[in-house]
């Protein structure tokens, strides 16, 4: 459904510590997508951020400081600062909240990617936007979302880690106005951490590329695959659980035969013993029109990550008709397989098992895909989110 | 079986009735220690000078008195953390390096595992 959008004439700022087209990283490109799709709905928007890439390289400066424009948005990029807390919370910790904060939770963020000149300038010009954070853990959200006070909005891409439990992270979620969260499920987290009532939290969500199509066949043969493929795409490291992933597979291969085959993708290095990589196939770094294609021609996609806001992955995976897997232990993921009727999910290894005989059975894998194209058709047009997104920040 | 129509609930009741009429749950345990890896490397390194940071007029006086007492003994102090780094390190490398030659071990069982089923 689609309604008329509330105009707004007060620029919106995104802030965020890193963007750009070379950077990298899930809410880096739920940031892009969300600028492109407001400057779609001739919405004035602009991006304040850092000169460095993304978290893979968070302080060496990439980009040129000052104005610049990307896809005909303006971007005001700082230099990126780190080690110390901005001269302005030295001076009065207890104007930020910090003085009843554990020590430990300043180091946290001394430690993340900041900028004390973003951070100065934004305390010059806090009257003439209205400003929206990305990330709740970074100090630019931090204190910038303290330093504008009531206008501002933060989209905390929030998950159940430790740093959600901080007391740093109530005192920003309840010190924001307006809190937009990706999904139900974090949602419902932000209540538990913060007690906000629902009106202040409301659902924007994520939208995806509809237009994306894979071409699965085309890919088998390229890649010389046969027979079932699990994909998994994102870092090959603990953040996303992978390791569970492999060493649940390794035992299914032991007990059952190698007949499905482990298909991954993503940046960063892959440890595989020997003896296992006859049955992995590792693409490594890809295209997206590459990425679609693995989506395409996959039987199930597993997220095995249980820190996840709102899972892309996942939402893609679905576009090309493929049912997912998912970790009992992620609200969110688990709340997607419901609410789509597209997805199983598994805490322990004989669950795991059970739920991929379920997934490889054709007619079962082949009604969950169907409805999770049509649950992201429905939920995902990067038009409503804007919509949605609009209607927040005037309400 | 023909299904008119799915539901993942239904299919997660058959999935937790399969896993309770089931073979026990095994062990992971190179996967348990691969979880621990990160805290293992984080709790290993001795640091000689923890920050110092003062919130009220009382606590920043004792910062700086602590800091002046650190710079007179950090001759002393420094090679020691150095040293006890070192070791730590070392041993932490060295359980990793177990792990890793476990995890092949592991690895070639399954796949012999595997080649009988397939025969």
């Amino acid at each position: 459904m689609t309604t008329s959008s509330p105009p707004i004439d007060t620029p919106v700022a995104i802030v965020l510590p890193w963007y750009g087209p070379d950077t990298a990283g899930g809410a880096e490109a739920h940031a892009r997508q969300l600028v492109q799709a407001l400057q779609g709905a001739s919405v004035p928007v602009e991006v304040w951020t850092t000169t460095a890439r993304d978290a893979r390289a968070p302080l060496a400066p990439y980009y040129s400081a000052g104005w610049s424009t990307v896809d005909g948005i303006p971007i005001r990029r700082f230099p990126a600062t780190c080690g110390h807390l901005p001269p302005m919370v030295r001076r009065s910790p207890a104007r930020f909240g910090l003085d009843k904060c554990p020590i430990f939770e300043w180091h946290l963020l001394e430690s993340l990617t900041s900028s004390d000149e973003l951070l100065a300038t934004l305390a010059t010009e806090r009257h003439r936007r209205r400003w929206v954070f990305f990330l709740y853990a970074f100090p630019t959200t931090f204190f910038g979302a303290q330093l504008v006070g009531d206008r501002a909005a933060l989209i905390p891409c929030l998950h159940d880690e430790p740093y959600a439990r901080y007391m740093t992270t109530r005192h920003l979620l309840c010190s924001v106005p307006l809190v937009m969260a990706n999904s139900r499920g974090e949602v419902q987290l932000i209540q538990q951490l913060s007690g906000l009532p629902a009106t202040r939290c409301p659902i924007v969500g994520e939208g995806i590329d509809l237009a994306a199509q894979g071409a699965g066949a085309t890919f088998r043969r390229a890649h010389g695959l046969e027979g079932p493929l699990l994909f998994f795409i994102g870092r090959r490291d603990h953040t996303k659980n992978f390791p569970l992933l492999l060493a649940f597979l390794e035992r299914r291969w032991a007990e059952h035969g190698p007949h499905l085959q482990l298909l991954v993708a993503g940046p960063g290095p892959l440890h595989i013993p020997p003896a296992l990589r006859s049955w992995v196939h590792d693409l490594g770094f890809v295209s997206e029109a590459e990425k679609y294609n693995a989506y395409a021609a996959s039987d199930i996609f597993c997220m095995p990550s249980v820190l996840e806001s709102y899972s892309l992955a996942v939402m893609e995976a679905w576009l090309h008709g493929t049912p997912a897997l998912v970790h009992a232990d992620c609200a969110v993921t688990v709340d997607h397989c419901r609410q789509a009727n597209a997805g199983l999910w598994f805490r322990s290894y004989r669950e795991f098992d059970a739920c991929l005989d379920q997934l490889l059975d054709p007619q079962i894998g082949a009604h969950l895909g169907r409805n999770g194209r049509d649950f992201v058709v429905r939920e995902c047009r990067w038009e409503d989110v804007a919509r949605r997104f609009m209607q927040a920040l005037n309400s | 079986m023909s299904r008119t129509s799915i539901s993942v609930d239904e299919l997660m009741a058959e999935v937790h009735a399969a896993t309770h009429a089931g073979p026990a749950e095994p062990f992971f345990p190179l996967l348990q220690f691969g979880e621990l890896e990160p805290q293992l490397r984080e709790r290993s390194r001795v640091i000689g000078s923890p920050a110092l940071i003062g919130r009220t007029t009382y606590e920043r006086l004792w910062a700086l008195i602590n800091r002046v007492v650190r710079r007179s003994v950090s001759s002393a102090v420094d090679p020691v953390v150095v040293q006890q780094n070192e070791w730590n390190a070392a041993v932490v490398d060295t359980l990793i390096d177990l792990s890793a030659l476990a995890a092949a071990l592991q690895a070639e069982t399954s796949r012999l595992q595997a080649a009988q089923h397939d025969h």
